[in-house]
């Protein structure tokens, strides 16, 4: 079994990455940011990809909506995916754009029929375009999706199901989400199909106050260290699935020092392998 | 077809400026295409390889001096150099900052420094790894370097040569103008025809700039005392200049050692290194960076991605 540990890729922390492969299997790379960057930078993440096995992460492509992606935006996607030859690549199940206005923001849409339809359409395309389907990240939203006809276990569940994509398991989008609309997140990790979770995502957030309702919630900013919660959903995904998983720090701004960075690391790689173990010692695991 | 030996006065001066020009860009082209290719994995792990890249031996020994002083080995004062206890060397990791430390035992005057056989020593291995790499020219890039410029030598002089003679058969001796072009692409096609980096190591340091430009972009938030290994990669990649004099000022000090040192370099053995650092710190870095972005740039994250 062989879990890697890597953190997202940002122009920030080139240097403490770099200097320290030693400890980190892997990097993710905002797919985005190449997509009509200069050749000298493009060319600088071939090299990057040449050090390092890389990820590409998207963030614009809006795959869970009614409304189809560009055909545009897909082939710049594999136009990248070809050049750096990705382990994966990932994108979010959100929609970034509606009756041709940018949100600037991954929204999540209603959770209907009509969206698994969408998204199953949206990620099939895909993946014929760009050669391989991508990996779908759960997204943290501050409002339960206005229209929505079932939870957002189920609704996962029911696009992994429609469109033979994995998992990218973003564990502080979930843990935020179970915190803001009161689910357990244990369950939500039951009800996801666990062979299909290859990778995941770790961050921080911080609370934020309604204005109106006064009530408080917690905002995955990416700015804050991961807590200690999500390390535990983290040995618990270790307890529940048995291949090897890829899992990744990420970290947007208010950078700490790279040994901060790696510590996290540590600490998630400490949590895994704890999954693992009681995993292997546990009879009840042993037999599922 | 016109036979360029027939043209007379200027317009053969003409032909051979093209020429010459033509041969210059050719030099140019055989060597980036005999150099090129994949990059290879590199061990960024020690930034003195990636100091070695950038500007040589002197360059490395710099960097692991200004390290050694961030890092509390080395005490700069008065443009004294002092090992701060004689245990410091038993403490770091790599040859190089441990015969920087050692040569502070034997002279603490920032000057003398590193002129020091030994510290070059430790360096040997990056150079040799390098070469490995096909960063840095090995003998064999060497010998096809010297095969290109005796081409180029070849073609500029026997073409310049064919001239006077048949000038001087047609009894004219104005030979001056072309005998003063030659020796310019001459003289132009030996002093680069055997730069310090192979085409391959000028595409991996490019893409390291590329990809560590916002770092240097925010050099002013790097912090002092060798908690990370941010600043030493950063002054490997940009040179010492790119860090902030006010958070590093022994980097402040070496950069105005520097400058004596510019006007000093004579000739001896530590000339080619110090013409090359010089050169590469100053065009990589814009000299003195630091901007500072520092907290809060990730935005757009809130809904979380």
């Amino acid at each position: 079994m062989n879990d890697r540990f890597g953190i997202g890729w940002r122009p920030e922390l080139a240097a403490g990455i770099l200097s320290n492969l030693d400890c980190i299997d892997i990097i993710e790379v905002i797919a985005d940011d190449y997509f009509t960057a200069p050749r000298s930078k493009r060319r600088a993440l071939n090299t990057l990809a040449r050090q390092v096995p890389v990820a590409l992460h998207g963030v614009t492509l809006g795959m869970a909506s009614a409304v189809p992606v560009e055909a545009r935006r897909l082939e710049r996607t594999a136009r990248l995916v070809e050049e750096v030859r990705p382990e994966f690549w990932s994108e979010h199940l959100a929609f970034v754009r509606g009756g041709g206005v940018e949100i600037g923001h991954l929204a999540a849409p209603p959770r209907t029929a009509a969206t698994i339809a969408g998204a199953a359409r949206n990620l099939d395309v895909a993946g014929q375009i760009v050669g391989a389907p991508p990996l779908v990240e759960n997204i943290a939203t501050l409002i339960d999706p206005p229209g929505s006809t079932m939870s957002e276990a189920d609704w996962n569940v029911e696009i992994l199901a429609a469109a033979q994509c994995d998992l990218l398991l973003d564990l502080h989008n979930l843990y935020a989400n179970a915190v803001n609309f009161g689910f357990d997140p244990h369950q939500y990790i039951d009800r996801m199909p666990r062979e299909r979770i290859r990778a995941i995502h770790l961050a921080g957030g911080r609370w934020i106050k309604a204005k109106s309702s006064g009530e408080f919630r917690l905002l995955d900013d990416h700015l804050h260290d991961v807590p200690e919660a999500v390390y535990n959903l983290l040995e618990y995904v270790g307890e529940k699935t048995c291949h090897p998983l890829t899992v990744i720090l990420e970290r947007d701004g208010c950078y700490p020092p790279t040994n901060a960075l790696l510590n996290q690391l540590d600490l998630a790689r400490q949590a895994l392998r704890r999954g693992r173990e009681r995993r292997r010692t546990s009879p009840v695991s042993e037999a599922a | 077809m016109i036979n360029p030996l027939e043209l007379t006065g200027p317009n053969f001066l003409i032909f051979y400026m093209l020429l010459g020009t033509l041969v210059l860009a050719l030099m140019y082209l055989l060597r980036r295409l005999s150099e090129s290719g994949a990059v290879p994995r590199v061990d960024y792990s020690d930034p003195y390889l990636i100091a070695y890249l950038r500007g040589g031996e002197l360059e490395t020994m710099r960097v692991a001096a200004v390290s050694l002083i961030d890092r509390g080995f080395l005490i700069l004062s008065n443009r004294r150099l002092e090992l701060v206890n004689d245990r410091a060397i038993d403490l770091v990791r790599r040859p190089v900052e441990a015969a920087v430390l050692r040569r502070a035992q034997a002279t603490n005057d920032l000057m003398l420094f590193f002129d020091s056989r030994t510290i070059r020593r430790t360096t040997v291995e990056y150079k040799e790894t390098l070469q490995r790499l096909r960063l840095l020219p090995d003998a064999h890039i060497y010998r096809v370097r010297m095969l290109i410029l005796a081409a180029a030598l070849a073609v500029l002089i026997g073409f310049a040569l064919a001239s006077a003679v048949t000038a001087a058969m047609r009894g004219r001796y104005n030979i001056i103008y072309l005998i003063l072009l030659a020796a310019f692409f001459c003289g132009v096609a030996i002093k680069y025809y055997n730069p310090l980096r192979t085409a391959l190591g000028d595409a991996l340091l490019t893409d390291l700039r590329t990809l560590f430009q916002s770092l240097k972009n925010r050099a002013s938030m790097i912090r002092a005392g060798g908690a990370t290994g941010e600043a030493v990669l950063l002054m490997a990649v940009f040179g010492i200049n790119a860090l902030p004099g006010a958070t590093f000022p022994a980097a402040r000090e070496f950069d105005d050692r520097r400058r004596s040192n510019r006007t000093s370099c004579g000739g001896g053995h530590g000339c080619h290194s110090c013409h090359s650092s010089c050169s590469s710190s100053c065009s990589s870095s814009s000299c003195g960076g630091g901007g500072g972005s520092g907290c809060g740039g990730g935005g757009g994250c809130g809904g979380g991605s």
